[in-house]
Parts: structure tokens; sequence; C-alpha cells
């Protein structure tokens, strides 16, 4: 029923996170950066890549998408780095920053369909499909083919109707695993308005998938 | 099946006991609740139900798809110059030219002898830089060696 034991950014347990790098490393590796060593910011980007490119693709579904948003928040955190003082870990300055990233993403990415099936609706457009549907994801693992078949483009989908704060708040919440205090943080919202998108976020997800979900 | 009516157990409340957010004192009376509501069992149930279809979206990096990545970062973020004693040393080097200028220039705008016999020191300088390239090409001292080997060759 209840899941326990939610994951914490900083603390000793992370979901899909394996701490790759300990405080101390950390901040020498900072240092060198900050002193204009490249291989030392290099290093930094090597341990945390996993989970930034990860995040992101949970956030936007799209794997080349998500490489361009972690990389992003990478080139963020080095412009950042003069100012960078260790209030917090790279790991929550980067959760933060990525999460930012996609919610941004996923608003552009609203409004662009909008804008297409407007155009579309209005004969401006000889196309009748969205691109977005029959283009095939470059990415091509066999992660993103299984992905393709009818019941991963039915979740796609239904993740694509949140808006990109109930998105946020759901994979944060069901995939990350971070407790509504983290999400709270990680978004910059009050921690009854995360509980609000969650909720929203779960009956919106319920009521696109009430036919998938009475078949299985 | 009817929906709940009652008030004490909301939609939202559903969802936070599903994830196991409520405070002690909500998820007691929520778990009362639940105990004689037919249709909040049923509802949480559905809910348990729709959320297990969502897979973690795992991405699996390989150590090189890792490497590639960071070192795509590394190139496109813009060179920091290194901090402290190379600034210093900059500003000694160029105090120190300005110097021996001062020094060697005679009135008339002739080069001194010294100057001249201190150009073919460099040269032979410029041949151990030569030799020590590999080495070198990565420092950024390398933009100040000719007035790192001027002060050098001034003590």
């Amino acid at each position: 029923m209840g899941q326990s034991g939610a994951a914490v950014i900083d603390g000793a347990k992370r979901s899909g996170y394996s701490q790759s790098m300990d405080g101390r490393t950390e901040k020498i590796l900072l240092e060198r950066a900050r002193g204009g060593d490249g291989v030392g910011f290099e290093e930094l980007v090597r341990a945390h890549t996993a989970k930034a490119i990860s995040l992101a693709y949970r956030l936007v579904g799209h794997r080349d998408e998500a490489e361009d948003i972690a990389q992003e928040a990478f080139l963020r955190l080095y412009r950042s780095l003069p100012n960078f003082r260790g209030e917090s870990t790279v790991a929550t300055w980067l959760y933060r920053t990525v999460s930012h990233l996609a919610i941004d993403h996923l608003r552009r990415e609203q409004l662009r369909r909008k804008i297409f099936f407007l155009r579309r609706n209005t004969g401006d457009d000889e196309m009748d499909v969205d691109p977005m549907e029959v283009v095939p994801d470059p990415g091509g693992s066999p992660r993103d083919l299984f992905l393709a078949k009818e019941a991963g483009r039915r979740l796609s989908r239904a993740l694509d109707k949140l808006s990109p704060r109930q998105r946020a708040v759901f994979v944060l919440r069901h995939q990350e695993e971070l407790p509504l205090k983290e999400i709270a943080k990680v978004l910059g919202l009050e921690e009854g308005t995360v509980k609000v998108h969650l909720h929203r976020a779960v009956s919106m997800l319920r009521k696109e998938l009430k036919d998938l979900n009475e078949v299985t | 099946m009817e929906p709940c009516r009652d008030t004490n157990c909301s939609g939202e409340e559903l969802v936070l006991f599903h994830y196991g957010d409520l405070d002690e004192e909500s998820r007691s009376r929520v778990e009362a609740h639940l105990s004689g509501c037919p249709a909040c069992q049923a509802e949480l149930a559905e809910i348990g139900r729709m959320l297990s279809l969502f897979p973690r979206n795992e991405i699996e990096l390989s150590t090189v798809e890792i490497q590639r990545f960071a070192a795509r970062v590394s190139s496109r973020a813009p060179r920091r110059r290194r901090r402290a004693w190379p600034a210093l040393g900059g500003a000694l080097a160029a105090a120190a030219v300005l110097a021996v200028a001062l020094l060697t220039l005679q009135p008339g705008g002739e080069v001194a002898p010294q100057v001249i016999a201190h150009t073919k020191v460099s040269r032979v300088a410029d041949a151990e830089v030569v030799r020590n390239l590999d080495l070198l090409q990565n420092l950024d001292l390398l933009e100040n060696l000719e007035t790192l080997q001027a002060l050098e060759g001034h003590g």
C-alpha cells in the first residue's frame, strides 16, 4: 500500500542514484573546477551524468531531449561555480536545475503542440498529424523500443496531458521517490501545493487510463 | 459501487495514503475509515493498480556513454583562467619587461647590445620549448612564456 522509506536527495539512500562521490571528493573537485581545472569539472560531470540524464528522461520522456537538458544543467553549474559555496550539494543543485529546465521544456512543447493543432484546425497546414506522433524517437535503445509499443504510448500520452508542474511533481514522487518536502524544495513550492498537484496528476492519469486500468 | 460520501476521506488523502505521505493522525483516521468503506477500499486499489502501470523509465548508460557525455559538456564549457599566482606572475612579468626596456633603450632610440644577446638566449630557450612542447601545450603558463623567460634572463 503506502510506499515507505522514500529516498532523499542528499541522504544515504537515493532513488536510482548510487552515491558516486563523497562530500570531501566533491569539494576538492569543485575547488579544482573553480580554479579553472577542466579535468576536475569533467570528473564532476561524470559522477552526476547518469542521475541527471535519468531524471531529465523521466521528466520529458525523450532520450535526446533529456541529454540536452542535462547538458544545459551542467553548463549552468559551470557558470555558477564562482558562486557555488556548498550550501547545497551538486546533486541537489542539479536536481533543482534539471527539474526547472524540464518544466520549461515541457511548457514550450505544450505551447508548440497547441499552436500546431490550432494551425491544423484552421486549415493553415496541409499536414494531418502531429510530427511528434509519427517521428520515431531516434534513441532506439531497447527501453525506447519497448516504450514505443502501445501500452507505453498510452502512458506517455497520459503523462503529456498533465501540466508541466503536475508532471514534475508526479515524476519526482512516483518515480524518483522523493518525499513531498524535498519536492517542495526542488520546485520552490509550498508542500500543500505539491500535495494538490500530486492529487490532480493522479486523478488525470486515472481518467486517461481508465480503460487500461479496467483491462488489467 | 456507490461512491463514498464521507467527508473524512477525500481523494487527495487516498493518494497521499497510497504514497505513505499522511501524518500519523490523518493516517489513523483514513485507516479506520477504510476498514468500513468498500468504496474507498476499491478506490485505493484502483489507484494502486493504475500507478503500478508506470515503469521507472531508468536509462542505463554505459561507462563509454557517460565519458563521452562528460567530455562533450566539458568541451562546451568556456575555459576559465587559473587564478591567483599566474595573474600575479603576469603583472610582475609586465613590470619587469617595462623596467628592462627603460634600462636598455638608448636615448637615440637604438637597441642596446645586451638586448641582442638576450634574444640569442631566448632562441636557445625556444629550442628547449620545442622539445618540451607536448608538456607545455596544456599549461596556461605558455601564454606568459616569453615574459617569464625575460624575467629569468634578467634574474
